[in-house]
């Protein structure tokens, strides 16, 4: 890479951008927090590096996650567009797979399809199951097909056609000769974002990568104008598989970036995850309305292949990020004398009754400051809390239930902790993976109030409330690399499998990949490539991906004898048996190309700022833990020492965030200046 | 750590038994080995405390669950508590038990610590095959000796160790053992992975606790369908239909539904309806329940009720011995699609006295389609099998959904075309919503299932397509959906020929045929129907032009 001045991250949230910076130069960290400007979102970005000093002296590379398509993907403001299917399949897409995931609801409705059946066309056209053509698309029709396009003024086209993860050539016939005729029209095939089976998760992932990209594409060219304007950068977006991809094309495949907002705090945990040596760690965002929660397993993304989002299905790998309504402003409600708490919030306004805006329903955050977690009259933002509101609320709602005001506000917050231990029993216990062997990582606003109660309940014994902890994401940023996915359904036995092909088409991908990388600026010894290969038993569906070591190709039999040890242990490892004697199966084969750009996480640390001098002093306050009242001390996060224990009860005030240690936790600050909470009753 | 009081508590333990069932499920689609659970999750999985009474579930394929309940009654009874011990699992799949066909095979696990005996888990799992006297489900069963190898309650695993002689009697009973093996081998992971979770609640809270908040969230949930019944004004409804035959004979199964409301009592009646038939349609009693449970939470208005013990308090369900609700041995009881019509039929019942909380006809059977054969590609035999998607019923909440499953399945996916034609040797030509399919109204039945199949080597096709004679009805002025048909087309009979039912019907290599699935009831009279609401359905091809 060309040498750079300044290594910025820049994390755009609804509320708030954050910038972090490192100056190579001058080796200092900083940090910059602005307000964002929706509904635009790239002038914030503009706003950010002018306070971080950018000017059109600097050479900056520019790190940067956005919300923008997938927002317009879920609030249904994406691309006008079209969809091509094979000849007698045009309703594929509506079908979806017939299921009803709430069987008692006579009257469930799956969301409105993203592309009418209007805008759906057909190609004569067939592929067989092994790749033979049968029928070729004949370019008269396409023209035709072309014109009718433009005539009715699509802005995107995604195009599906059966069996094209096996042979795509009819599928690539189609979008050329429409990006021939259409241009400025986004043309997009499905086997050049998805080389796996099953026609309806395909299209789906099609469709929401045609109605997302435009909106993508517009956003980014404002911004690479913008920056332009300002000074000599490159601009790289997080991909929601958790690696950067260079922006100027970035686009074209808008399905690929749809998570590049949530994921950063996921990102930011693999960060810290190498630097403070905890391979495994459960990443929590608390914010006012959600919670989500993701992995980092061995100082990895916990990444999936497929998911759902907006209620449709996506194949494509993107990290686990499960999220659930739950958060400060989720409101306790009662169900015929059952205690429920969210989805619904009180959102910013009225917002929960402490805040003074006539919020007549009791939210967590009431809860937590009528037990006294949070000083009556502290600062939210610019607002300025009551507890007297909130215990008069959650006192008039307890009466119903014939218990107390401060029974309620526990009740409340224990309802919703549990709430958000099952979202992370739901990518943990239901993966296969013990939640025990895991070190809790909280930040966003709230996270850090209920962590040490969320550890408690799935026996985890560390949690962790990072240094920098307000512009997590933006931070994890500045350390992350240059990633490309690529994967193909293979479908072959593994004992036939020939494996002197499977390395040539594994080579095959690397050298389409690794020029990307390099024109991408990243220099050619950073630049590395991770093979796996999705193994099952024969008759499975459901595969795991065991990571396969390139230099064992030259020897088959030794790999086929490795690639069955590591199945069948991983395989007994999550399932609790595994069966040895059963033939495998070679699902899928994965390619990861990986461009090492990120900075040290031990410099970035060496360079950071000092500590926020501005704190408030320490001082004793009472404060309830199920149903005891203790007195509690509340710190400074700034104002304490490294190394020295800190009993609970007592609670850590900083800017961002309020940290909660139980009296059943110790909390410490490390060397890294991560503030660390250990729970006396964890078991090992 | 204290314990807060009961309505938090009690919500805690009530989410966490369902949370449970939940992981359980991820559990078994990520391992087992046959199509139909990991691709269909043609399961259901519940929870139950010592006393078998139901504390949570996945409810997965909704008739599955309801009547997990029988199968574990019979098992304590057979084996009593106290010979019960932690890692025992025990399986039963009697028809007249259960009141499920053969293959739906329940997977009893014994929930226990050093203490004592703290409840159990019951999965319910489509099994391959259990030894049916041909592949597939039989359409023509005459007897249930031919449907398959049958057993009550039988221990298969004693303190974690399998019991090796059943283990191998059913092997060598099926077709395929090493599915079966891998299949309830995912059964067990996931009873194992429920046990640990259930023991670690019992740490938690202490089983005192946890037996109070059952009682509690129980007669909370019993509260709340007593005062859905309540509701209901007094009166005794009646609705009437018939499934089209037995798959023997060709009369219609006539079945008859008689719902008594009286205060917040349900009483649901089937006499009237047709004596055990010599086909295959008959179903043991316990299935019948199940059935009337699934209709009642689907008439409960929320979208996700609880279903737990106290649910189903206040029904009542009346079924003659030797009738097809509740058939004595030995009648067939492989295809019991009566159960199915039974469900839209207490809907249809109460469909004047809950007109906006009901839906017209919904899709009426599973119209599964089996493919026998040896592939000529691998040599290999195969075996396919799918159940078809239809249209559901309109509502006063709008038009019906197109091309989904019946009511009794839930969870259940169709297969994806390019899963088919690899593991099968048919061509699928055409995959489409029926054009005016769906019964006209004021708001339009769903849209059924087209789906074209080319044989691409010699085979045989086993059909079951029900509701031709019954379509799904519409309602306050709506009209019917299409009726369900399948139209062979062979080198003999270029023309083509209907047939609904039939048992592995040879296909010759460039044989085709056309499955039409049924399309969903209109709800409210057609002339009601908006002009915008026509214009769209032209314009999306839900309707010809010309219609």
């Amino acid at each position: 890479m060309t040498s750079v001045r300044a290594h910025v991250g820049i994390d755009v949230g609804g509320t708030f951008t954050d910038l972090a910076m490192f100056d190579a130069e001058t080796r200092r960290f900083s940090t910059v927090k602005v307000p964002s400007s929706p509904p635009l979102f790239w002038p914030s970005v503009i706003a950010a590096l002018d306070q971080a000093g950018i000017d059109a002296a600097t050479t900056a590379t520019v790190l940067h996650g956005t919300t923008v398509h997938l927002n317009a993907f879920l609030e249904r403001k994406g691309a006008r567009m079209a969809l091509i299917a094979t000849k007698g399949f045009r309703d594929v897409y509506e079908m979806r797979r017939g299921n009803r995931p709430q069987p008692y609801d006579m009257h469930f409705r799956y969301p409105q399809p993203l592309v009418a059946r209007r805008d759906i066309f057909e190609v004569a056209e067939r592929t067989l199951a092994d790749g033979t053509i049968v029928e070729e698309p004949d370019p008269q029709a396409l023209a035709q097909l072309a014109a009718e396009i433009a005539e009715r003024g699509y802005e995107a086209v995604a195009i599906c056609l059966l069996h094209s993860y096996r042979n795509p050539a009819n599928e690539a016939a189609v979008a050329d000769a429409l990006r021939a005729a259409l241009p400025g029209v986004l043309i997009g095939p499905s086997h050049e974002v998805c080389r796996e089976w099953r026609e309806y998760e395909r299209t789906s992932t099609a469709v929401i990568n045609g109605y997302t990209s435009p909106i993508l594409k517009r956003y980014l060219a404002d911004l690479l104008e913008a920056l332009r304007a300002k000074a000599e950068t490159r601009l790289f977006l997080l991909q929601s598989n958790g690696g950067l991809m260079r922006a100027d094309d970035a686009g074209e495949k808008g399905i690929l970036s749809l998570l590049s907002g949530p994921v950063g705090g996921n990102v930011a945990g693999c960060a810290l995850s190498a630097v403070a040596d905890m391979p495994n760690l459960i990443c929590i965002d608390m914010g006012g309305t959600s919670f989500e929660a993701s992995l980092v397993i061995d100082g990895q993304s916990g990444v999936r292949t497929e998911r759902e989002v907006g209620g449709f299905p996506i194949l494509a790998p993107m990290v686990d990020i499960h999220t659930i309504g739950a958060g400060g402003g989720s409101i306790a409600w009662s169900d015929m004398g059952a205690l429920r708490v969210g989805p619904q919030s009180a959102g910013a306004r009225p917002g929960p009754a402490c805040y003074g805006h006539g919020g007549t329903q009791p939210t967590v955050t009431d809860a937590n400051i009528a037990l006294g977690r949070l000083e009556d009259g502290c600062a939210f933002g610019d607002l300025k809390l009551d507890a007297a509101l909130a215990r008069q609320v959650i006192a008039s709602f307890a009466e119903s239930f014939g218990l107390s005001g401060d029974a309620m506000a526990q009740g409340i917050l224990d309802v919703i902790n549990e709430q958000m231990a099952n979202a992370i029993r739901t990518i943990t216990v239901r993966r296969g993976i013990d939640p025990r062997d895991f070190a809790l990582v909280a930040y966003g606003g709230a996270g850090p109030m209920h962590a040490a109660d969320i550890a408690r309940l799935l026996n985890i014994g560390t949690v962790v409330v990072p240094h920098a902890a307000g512009a997590f994401s933006a931070w994890g940023m500045l350390q992350s690399d240059l990633i490309h996915d690529r994967a193909e359904t293979l479908l072959q036995p593994v004992d036939t499998l020939d494996w002197q092909a499977l390395d040539a088409r594994y080579r095959a991908i690397e050298e389409e990949l690794g020029p990307i990388l390099a024109q991408e600026g990243v220099a050619v010894e950073a630049i590395h490539f991770a093979r796996t290969l999705d193994i099952r038993y024969v008759g499975q569906e459901h595969a795991i991906g065991i990571a396969i070591d390139a230099a064992l190709f030259g020897d088959p039999a030794g790999s086929a004898a490795r690639l069955r040890a590591d199945f069948d242990a991983a395989y007994l490892a999550t399932f609790g048996h595994s069966n040895p004697d059963e033939a495998l199966e070679a699902a899928t084969l994965r390619l990861r190309a990986i461009g090492g750009i990120g900075l040290d996480a031990a410099e970035l640390i060496a360079a950071a700022e000092g500590s926020d001098p501005a704190a408030a002093p320490d001082r004793i306050l009472p404060v309830q833990f199920d149903g005891v009242t203790l007195d509690t001390r509340f710190i400074a996060r700034g104002g304490m020492t490294p190394g020295t224990p800190y009993p609970g009860p007592c609670v850590v005030e900083e800017q961002t965030c309020t940290t909660i240690v139980p009296p059943d936790f110790t909390a410490n600050i490390d060397t890294l200046g991560n503030l660390i909470l250990r729970w006396k009753g964890s078991q090992g | 750590m204290t314990v807060t009081p009961d309505p938090i508590t009690s919500e805690v333990v009530r989410n966490a038994y369902n949370a449970i069932a939940d992981d359980m499920s991820a559990m078994i689609a990520r391992s087992a080995y046959s199509p139909i659970l990991y691709e269909a999750h043609d399961y259901g999985i519940a929870l139950f405390d010592r006393r078998a009474r139901l504390l949570g579930q996945y409810a997965g394929l909704p008739l599955f669950t309801g009547g997990l309940d029988a199968g574990l009654r019979a098992t304590i009874e057979r084996y009593g508590l106290d010979g019960m011990q932690a890692g025992d699992v025990f399986t039963v799949n009697d028809s007249y038990i259960t009141g499920g066909h053969l293959n739906d095979v329940d997977v009893i696990g014994v929930i226990a610590d050093e203490e004592e005996v703290l409840g159990f888990i019951a999965v319910r799992a489509h099994w391959a095959d259990i030894g049916t006297a041909e592949p597939g489900f039989p359409v023509n069963s005459r007897n249930i000796f031919q449907e398959g190898v049958r057993w009550g309650p039988t221990r298969i695993m004693q303190r974690g160790e399998w019991v090796r002689d059943v283990i191998d009697l059913l092997c060598l009973n099926s077709r395929v053992p090493k599915t079966l093996m891998g299949d309830l081998k995912a059964q067990i992971a996931a009873i194992r992975l429920g046990a640990e979770r259930m023991k670690w609640l019992k740490g938690r809270f202490g089983q005192e606790v946890l037996e109070a908040c059952a009682t509690r969230f129980f007669d909370a949930t019993e509260a709340k369908f007593r005062a859905f019944i309540g509701s209901i004004p007094d009166g005794v409804y009646v609705a009437e239909g018939c499934s089209d035959n037995d798959g023997v004979t060709d009369d219609p199964v006539e079945a008859k539904v008689t719902v008594t409301i009286a205060g917040d009592r349900m009483t649901v009646d089937t006499t009237g309806s047709a004596r055990q038939r010599p086909g295959n349609l008959n179903t043991g009693y316990a299935n019948t329940v199940s059935a009337v449970r699934l209709a009642l939470a689907l008439l409960v208005p929320e979208r996700e009720p609880d279903i737990n013990d106290g649910s189903f308090r206040a029904i009542e369900v009346i079924a003659e011995p030797g009738s097809i609700y509740a058939a004595e041995a030995p009648a067939p009881c492989m295809r019991p699609h009566p159960v199915m019509l039974l469900i839209d039929l207490i809907i249809k019942a109460l469909s004047d006295v809950l007109p906006e909380h009901v839906a017209a006809g919904l899709p009426g059977d599973s119209w599964n389609i089996f493919l026998i054969g040896t592939d000529p590609r691998t040599g290999q035999g195969f075996t396919s099998g799918e159940a078809l998607d239809g249209g559901w019923g309109a509502s006063a909440q709008g038009d019906g959904p197109s091309a989904i499953i019946h009511s009794a399945a839930g969870d259940f996916r169709n297969m994806p075309v390019e899963t088919l034609e690899h593991r099968t040797p048919v061509l699928i030509r055409r995959l489409e919503l029926g054009r005016g399919s769906g019964g006209d109204g004021e708001f339009r039945g769903g849209q059924n299932v087209v789906k074209e199949y080319e044989a691409l080597a010699d085979m045989g096709v086993t059909l079951h397509f029900d509701r031709a004679r019954t379509p799904e009805w519409g309602l306050f002025g709506g009209q019917d959906g299409a009726s369900p048909k399948v139209t062979v087309y062979t080198a003999d009979r270029p023309d083509g020929f209907v047939v609904n039912k039939v048992e592995q019907l040879p296909l010759r290599r460039g044989d085709r045929f056309v499955a039409e699935t049924g399309g969903g009831g209109g709800y409210g009279p057609p002339e009601r129907r908006t002009a915008e609401r026509r214009a769209a359905d032209i314009a999306d091809g839900v309707v010809d032009a010309a219609a």
